[in-house]
C-alpha cells in the first residue's frame, strides 16, 4: 500500500514540476507548458514591416503640398490629390482592422497557431498596395 | 524649354529625390526586418522589435490619417 501511495505521490510530483518550467520542447523540464509560438510573432512583424513600407511612401505622399482645386499633379509641380488621399485613408483603415485582430490573437494566444488571421492581415495590406500603386503613390 | 521651366523640372526632381531618400530612411526598420527573410537569415523577432515595429506602423498611420485642411482654389490664370 505504501508503495503504491509513493508511487502516486512520486507520479503527482513529476506533473507539478512538469507544469512550473518551460517546455521539454524548449531545453526547459516541463512535459505540460505550453509552447510559445515564435513563428505567429515574426510572420505578422514580417506583415507588418511590408505594410510599413507602402505606408511610408503613402506618407511620403501625403506630406507632398495639397494640389489645389483643378490642379494636376506633374514633373514641374509635384502634389498630392485630396481624392487619392482619402482612398488610402479608407484603405489603410481597413487594412488596420485586420492588423489589429492579428495582434490581439498573437498578443492574447501566443501558444496557438495564428497563420489564418495573419493571411487576413496580409491580404489586407495587399489590397492597401494595390491601392497605393492604382493610385501610382508606390510601383 | 526655357530656363525657368528647365529650373522646375529640376527643383521638382530634386524634391523627388530627396522625398525618396527621406521614404528610404523611414522604411529602413521595415526593411531590415523583411531582409532576414529573403537573406535566409530568419530569426526570431522578440517581442520588444514586434512592438517597435508596431509604434512605427501606428505613427505613420496616425499621420496619413490626419484630416485634410480645407481645399484651396487654383490660382486665377487671367
Amino acid at each position: 500500500m505504501s508503495t503504491i501511495l509513493s508511487t502516486l505521490f512520486g507520479l503527482c510530483a513529476l506533473v507539478l514540476v512538469g507544469c512550473t518550467g518551460p517546455s521539454v520542447f524548449q531545453g526547459g523540464t516541463s512535459i505540460l507548458a505550453p509552447i510559445q509560438n515564435p513563428v505567429s510573432r515574426t510572420t505578422l512583424a514580417e506583415v507588418e514591416s511590408a505594410y510599413g513600407i507602402v505606408l511610408t511612401a503613402a506618407v511620403a505622399y501625403r506630406r507632398l503640398p495639397l494640389c489645389r482645386r483643378g490642379e494636376v499633379a506633374s514633373a514641374t509641380r509635384l502634389c498630392a490629390d485630396r481624392g487619392v488621399i482619402l482612398v488610402l485613408q479608407a484603405a489603410d483603415r481597413k487594412a488596420r482592422v485586420a492588423l489589429l485582430s492579428a495582434r490581439s490573437f498573437v498578443r492574447n494566444h501566443p501558444t496557438l497557431n495564428a497563420v489564418d488571421i495573419i493571411l487576413l492581415a496580409k491580404h489586407a495590406v495587399e489590397d492597401f498596395q494595390n491601392v497605393a500603386a492604382a493610385n501610382r503613390v508606390v510601383r | 524649354m526655357n530656363a525657368i521651366a528647365i529650373i522646375g523640372v529640376v527643383t521638382s526632381v530634386v524634391q523627388a529625390a530627396q522625398l525618396a531618400i527621406e521614404a528610404g530612411k523611414s522604411a529602413a526598420p521595415f526593411i531590415q526586418i523583411l531582409a532576414r527573410t529573403f537573406t535566409g537569415n530568419r530569426t526570431e523577432i522578440s517581442e520588444e522589435e514586434l512592438q517597435s515595429i508596431q509604434d512605427q506602423v501606428d505613427n505613420l498611420s496616425t499621420e496619413l490619417q490626419a484630416p485634410l485642411p480645407p481645399e484651396e482654389s487654383a490660382p486665377s490664370t487671367s
